[in-house]
């Protein structure tokens, strides 16, 4: 059972730090990405691509980020040109949109052939009490606090940190104010993009890698932002740390079978509807 | 002029959609080749799923799992099909449906405390769960080689498409009827404020769960059909991608019209195969999709809800008529207690918003609740009405107790409230949101009389159309008309002229007289309480510093002080 | 507005450029048209079979075709969709008239179009049979040992060749595979008298980390483990057990697994593992069995792997069947052709191809096994067929 915890945490770090993107996101504005991981598999296909083409990995690795971070901000710009005052409902609408407009052109421009994703954190760090922790596990689950941290000191120890905060608000008061709201907003998108596609650089190759099943990953992040409420950072490291531990956890007990994958929606569902039970009406008064 | 009867054009008017995609299955069903027809009823079957869609969406509430309820409604088929049960195809498509809505109903409950994304993220969850648990089991039937079989006069893939073009139709004159009822309505009102469904006396929870049931209804019937189609199911028709991708049609067509679900499947099937047969990828028509979605978002609206507004918009503006002054009177003192209201407390943490609050509204009588900014006028109407389930004290109207009860039954019971804030929901007719928010049935007539008794905007006027004023009084009519014992006016005067109000304090005046029921006034405006009150009420810092006639109380320095803050001087 | 009236053009249009083809009739002199359902776009493709049999196809035609008529082939995609898969058959069946289907590879198509094919009393030899109805359908037979007597003869190689007796399995179901998986491990049990250790069927597409599996395989003293996954599963199960620094376990991977690209992407790694061909080993270029498919493949620039070789038979297959049809060549006539024939043997597999009038057809139960040599190549281990007994 702890083995399995121990080994879930490569995949929970992963959750984390894409639902630390989603938490990000919607603070600052004021939309959930359903987008997210799919953009960061945008990224991690044109490094395989790329390798494949005989670019050495590095190069690879950072023509992928690139290309994440360049698709995330034009998606950013289309969502701050037309949507920028739409609540953030409609925007998380418009990012579904996006999802499956991506995830089809993808396909489009990488092919339907699975890809084997080229990586460099396959191996194993070290072992303890015959428990080996990976370099992915290592890698997410450090990288996710890591970022938690500094997201947490940027936003509320920075001047550009409270002018997003500002501006997610009301960002047309906020450019009343001189404040470039649309391409602050843009260059969250960017931040974002190029962060889930660093996280998917890290655990893509250890993954079945087909776009779509990577794309889903936004389900999981989707769930542990859930645990954070989308506000809080910490909770949602620990949201998504905990679902991954689940998952290995419980693919120990062989009872529940083929239907283990449920068992961390029903336990979300219930930490939500838990959390939220005095969220009776929709408004405040 | 030769002149077509207005009130018969709007009772077809529900039917005109249906009708026209009956009459495009029909000759579809006459000319098209077998193949196509193959494709369209794949068409059919998505706007089947479209349209259940389109319930929740009129609800305001998105749901990413519609391929999941189907999944219900196939696997019940396929299982019936294997128990040779009776009623053919036909009944177990039914039945997939009905078996599908205990799963709408189980996902409608955290809708019940969970809201827009966070909501959207939960019903993504379900719908990847419910891909785990449908790949897990197999489909009945499938293991034994057991097509699901269809009856014999529709064996064949034309008269199959007849079927589906039938049930289609059924399922969306259904649709469009429930959309007309009391429930259809509060599904509309739930999007646009649930406190204020609650206070028109209808269940938000009933509201929610039931568009969610009736959604995973139709979706169950797409499933079935699609089972009775293919005769062969998988899990992989119903994967998580294929509800996104149905989620981001159905935002492009507008799956809350007929023809938008039509227009939807249609897409669904007919885009793909437009591409293959152009020697393009496939996959371009997701893009498109998503592009579509966008750009339709871009624009508010859906593609056919922009068609409807166009239509909508050829029709001449209403413009209601002059509310003529009269010579107003003073409305009777009351004796006998209505609202007894003792020791009513409200705590926000360490701040007391609310203490000790003594107050009784007598039966027949127009009674005012004054007092500056944050007195807690609103809080006393929210503990009064049921909001805040953490007041203390106790409230009885007309004998009986409403402690405990929850807003709706509150207002079942006879306590009507309206809000400061706009909360008539644009998506409705001003008719049907008076026949909604009445909750009892009335007649045209009443209708007629209550509008013009307040003047109100023509019935056939749609509520988003109207200015904010208009929507006030609407409100104000809505509570009237539901015949309440006491009517709460929050602010109803907010965002009407001054004469207006003073031409609305005249018919509150006459209100429990003529419609048997007590009026609290909350108001700012002094002149309209004067004209309409019999007694009034001041609060001040959460609790009572004066009651009595109006001339009399408004003349003592206290309350003077109390608006103006410190200085002498009297409010006359 | 602008892109709804694009939309609305399009959809208008659309029907109206369908009207333009519909196939011409089968008989007389005109082309004999053959069809097939393979999964050609999506998250997993299969486009060599079909590949494949083209290329045989056009060959065929190259030296005059069949008595004077020439063949035409129509690949469809069923995009790993059900539905979609229902409409390419109909297309085939339907607007292109074909008289029998030969050399798809599918992930649905058996079990979505079996009653369908069944119906139109059409016959396919079908290249790759993935799903369960390819091997319980009357007019579907299989040239490819498939997925679940796969598992068997994987599983009967490691106990019976290998002499490995703690064996455990772990099976990715995608679609309704689960009880046919369940049905090949029992075989196994019934053929040979013994118990698997474990028997997983809970993994799905969905699951990306293999590590909590791989340990519970070690930790119940899995001496072999079979896993069924497609390609990038696989290596992602080798690297997990590489990083968890599990060795000494024998991986016994399916047919997806025996692709130069994997045996690539394990390099030093895969030394543990052991892949199943379903046909003559196809890296081994020194077989003079498989001389004749090389050179087809090679004609027409078709990828060399095992999908290739399964479209590859199915075509040659189809090809004796219709060149021993007497009279003219209709959907009837090969049909019955079908119902009739005798077993075709060939070098290619270790059983010869049967149709037949049975309500189900598995006539490739045997194999060979490969291992990575560790330079990107792979290495025969079984120069002789393993044949199930009497399964």
């Amino acid at each position: 059972m702890l083995e399995g915890a121990i080994a879930g945490l490569a995949g929970g770090g992963a959750y984390a730090a894409l639902g630390l993107c989603l938490t990000l996101m919607f603070r600052l504005v004021r939309v959930v990405n359903f987008a997210q991981v799919a953009i960061g598999v945008i990224g991690v296909y044109t490094m395989a691509l790329t390798v494949d083409h005989g670019w050495p990995y590095g190069l690879a690795a950072l023509a992928g980020l690139v290309t994440a971070t360049v698709v995330a901000a034009a998606l950013g710009w289309v969502m701050g040109r037309w949507f920028g005052e739409a609540g953030a409902d409609q925007r998380s609408a418009i990012s579904i949109a996006f999802l499956v407009s991506l995830l089809a052109a993808s396909y489009l421009a990488y092919g339907t052939d699975p890809r084997r994703i080229p990586g460099k954190f396959g191996g194993s760090l070290f072992t303890v009490n015959g428990i080996t922790i990976t370099q992915a596990a290592a890698v997410c689950t450090v990288g996710s606090i890591a970022v938690a941290a500094g997201a947490w000191l940027f936003l509320d120890k920075t001047v550009l940190g409270l002018r997003l905060r500002a501006l997610s608000e009301r960002p047309t008061t906020a450019e009343l104010h001189a404040i470039p709201s649309r391409w602050l907003g843009v260059g969250m998108w960017a931040v974002t993009g190029l962060l889930a596609a660093a996280v998917l650089l890290v655990v893509a190759p250890q993954q079945t890698s087909d776009q779509t099943s990577l794309s889903l990953m936004i389900i999981p992040a989707g769930a542990a932002a859930l645990v954070g409420g989308f506000r809080s950072l910490g909770r949602t490291v620990a949201g998504g740390l905990g679902l991954g531990a689940l998952q290995g956890a419980l693919a120990h007990v062989s009872q529940l079978q083929q239907y283990r994958d449920t068992v961390p929606f029903v336990a979300i569902l219930a930490i939500l509807i838990w959390s939220q039970r005095r969220e009776v009406w929709d408004a405040a008064r | 002029m030769p002149r077509v009867d207005p009130n018969l054009v709007k009772r077809t008017a529900m039917f005109r959609q249906p009708l026209a995609a009956l009459l495009v299955v029909v000759v579809a069903a006459v000319a098209v080749p077998q193949y196509w027809l193959f494709l369209a009823t794949s068409a059919l079957v998505s706007a089947v799923a479209l349209l259940g869609l389109g319930i929740v969406g009129r609800a305001g509430m998105n749901s990413l799992c519609q391929l999941s309820f189907a999944a219900v409604g196939a696997w019940t088929v396929a299982q019936l099909n294997v128990w040779s049960a009776p009623g053919t195809l036909i009944l177990w498509t039914v039945v997939g449906g009905v078996v599908a809505m205990p799963f709408g109903v189980l996902i409608g409950l955290p809708a019940l405390r969970l809201r827009g994304v966070h909501l959207a993220v939960v019903t993504l969850g379900f719908a990847a769960a419910a891909d785990v648990v449908v790949s897990a089991i197999n489909f009945p039937g499938v293991d034994s080689y057991q097509q699901v079989m269809r009856p014999e006069f529709i064996a064949t893939d034309r008269m199959y498409f007849v079927y589906a073009g039938l049930l289609f139709v059924v399922l969306s004159l259904a649709v469009e009827w429930v959309g007309r009822t009391r429930i259809g309505a509060s599904w509309r009102a739930v999007r646009f404020s649930e406190r204020a469904t609650a206070a028109a006396g209808t269940s938000v929870a009933g509201a929610k769960l039931s568009a969610f049931a009736l959604s995973a209804f139709a979706a169950g019937l797409a499933g079935g059909l699609l089972a009775g189609q293919v005769g062969m199911i998988t899990a992989q028709n119903f994967g998580t991608i294929g509800s996104l991708a149905l989620f981001v049609v159905a935002v492009m067509a507008g799956g809350e019209f007929v023809f938008g679900a039509l227009f939807g499947g249609f897409l669904i099937m007919f885009i793909p195969e437009f591409f293959r047969r152009a020697g393009i990828s496939q996959d371009w028509a997701n893009v498109l999709f998503g592009v579509g979605a966008v750009q339709a978002l871009s624009q508010g609206t859906s593609i056919s809800e922009g068609f409807a507004k166009r239509l909508r918009a050829r029709r001449p503006a209403a413009v209601p008529p002059a509310r003529e002054p009269i010579g107003g009177g003073r409305p009777p003192l009351g004796a006998k207690p209505l609202l007894e209201a003792k020791g009513v407390g409200v705590r926000y943490g360490q701040v007391t918003a609310l203490q000790e609050v003594d107050l009784v509204v007598p039966e027949g009588t127009v009674m005012g609740l004054i007092g500056p900014n944050g007195a807690g006028k609103s809080t006393l109407v929210d503990a009064l009405s049921g909001f805040l389930p953490s007041a203390v004290g106790s409230v009885t109207l007309d004998g009986r107790r409403l402690d405990g009860l929850p807003v709706h039954r509150r207002a079942g019971a006879g306590l009507r409230r309206t809000f400061q804030q706009d909360r008539v929901p644009t998506g409705l007719a001003v008719d049907a949101y008076l026949r909604f928010a009445a909750h009892r049935l009335v007649t045209r007539d009443e209708l007629e009389e209550i509008r013009g008794f307040l003047g109100c905007p023509p019935g056939d006027a749609h509520v988003a159309d109207l200015d904010v004023g208009s929507r006030r009084l609407l409100e104000v009519a809505a509570a009237i008309l539901a015949k309440p014992k006491l009517i709460i006016l929050d602010e109803p005067a907010a965002g009407l002229a001054h004469a207006e109000s003073l031409a609305l304090a005249d018919r509150l005046v006459e209100v429990p007289a003529r419609y048997g029921a007590s009026v609290l006034l909350i108001e700012h405006d002094l002149d309209m309480v004067r004209h309409a009150c019999a007694r009034i009420v001041v609060l001040d810092f959460g609790a009572v510093i004066a009651a009595g006639p109006p001339a009399e109380v408004l003349a003592r320095p206290e309350v003077a002080r109390a608006y103006l803050g410190g200085e002498e001087a009297a409010l006359t | 507005m602008r892109i709804a009236k694009i939309l609305l053009a399009a959809a208008l249009v659309a029907p109206m450029a369908a009207c333009g083809d519909s196939g011409s009739g089968s008989g007389g002199d005109g082309p004999i048209n053959i069809g097939s359902v393979s999964t050609l776009s999506g998250p997993v493709t299969f486009p060599e079979a079909s590949q494949a049999a083209r290329a045989v196809f056009d060959d065929v035609n190259a030296k005059g075709g069949i008595n004077g008529r020439k063949i035409a082939y129509t690949a469809a995609d069923d995009k790993g969709d059900p539905s979609s898969a229902a409409l390419a058959a109909r297309d085939v069946i339907q607007n292109k008239k074909a008289v029998a289907l030969a050399g798809g590879a599918s992930l649905v198509d058996c079990q979505v179009n079996g009653p369908l094919y069944a119906q139109n009393k059409i016959t396919d030899i079908r290249g790759i049979g993935i799903d369960p109805g390819c091997f319980s359908s009357p007019n579907i037979s299989t040239v490819n040992t498939g997925p679940y007597f796969g598992s068997t003869v994987s599983l009967y190689y490691a106990s019976e060749t290998l002499k490995l007796n703690k064996v455990c399995s772990f099976f990715v179901i995608i679609g309704g595979t689960a009880n046919a998986y369940k049905e090949g491990v029992d075989r196994w049990s019934k053929i040979t008298g013994k118990k698997p250790l474990i028997t997983d069927l809970s993994l799905s597409a969905n699951t990306t980390d293999y590590t909590p599996y791989i340990l519970r395989a070690r930790d119940a003293g899995c001496q072999a483990v079979l896993f069924n996954g497609t390609e990038p599963m696989l290596v992602g199960w080798v690297k997990a057990a590489q990083a968890q620094k599990v060795k000494g376990i024998k991986w016994l991977f399916l047919a997806p697994a025996y692709t130069v690209e994997i045996a690539k992407a394990l390099g030093p790694a895969g030394k543990d593992v052991v892949a199943l061909s379903e046909f003559e080993p196809y890296t081994d270029s020194k077989s003079t069995i498989n001389q004749d498919w090389r050179n087809t493949m090679a004609g027409h620039k078709v990828p060399l792997t095992s999908f290739a070789q399964g479209g590859y038979l199915a075509a040659t297959h189809l090809v004796e069947v219709l060149r021993g049809i007497k009279g003219d060549i209709t959907r009837e006539s090969v049909t019955k052709a079908m119902k009739d024939l005798k077993p075709l043997p060939s070098n290619m597999t270790g059983t010869p191809f049967a149709f037949g009038p049975g309500d189900a057809h598995a006539p490739n139960t045997s194999a060979k096994f490969v291992k990575p040599d560790g330079n990107g190549g792979w290495t025969v281990l079984t120069p002789d067929w393993i044949k199930l007994p009497n399964a």
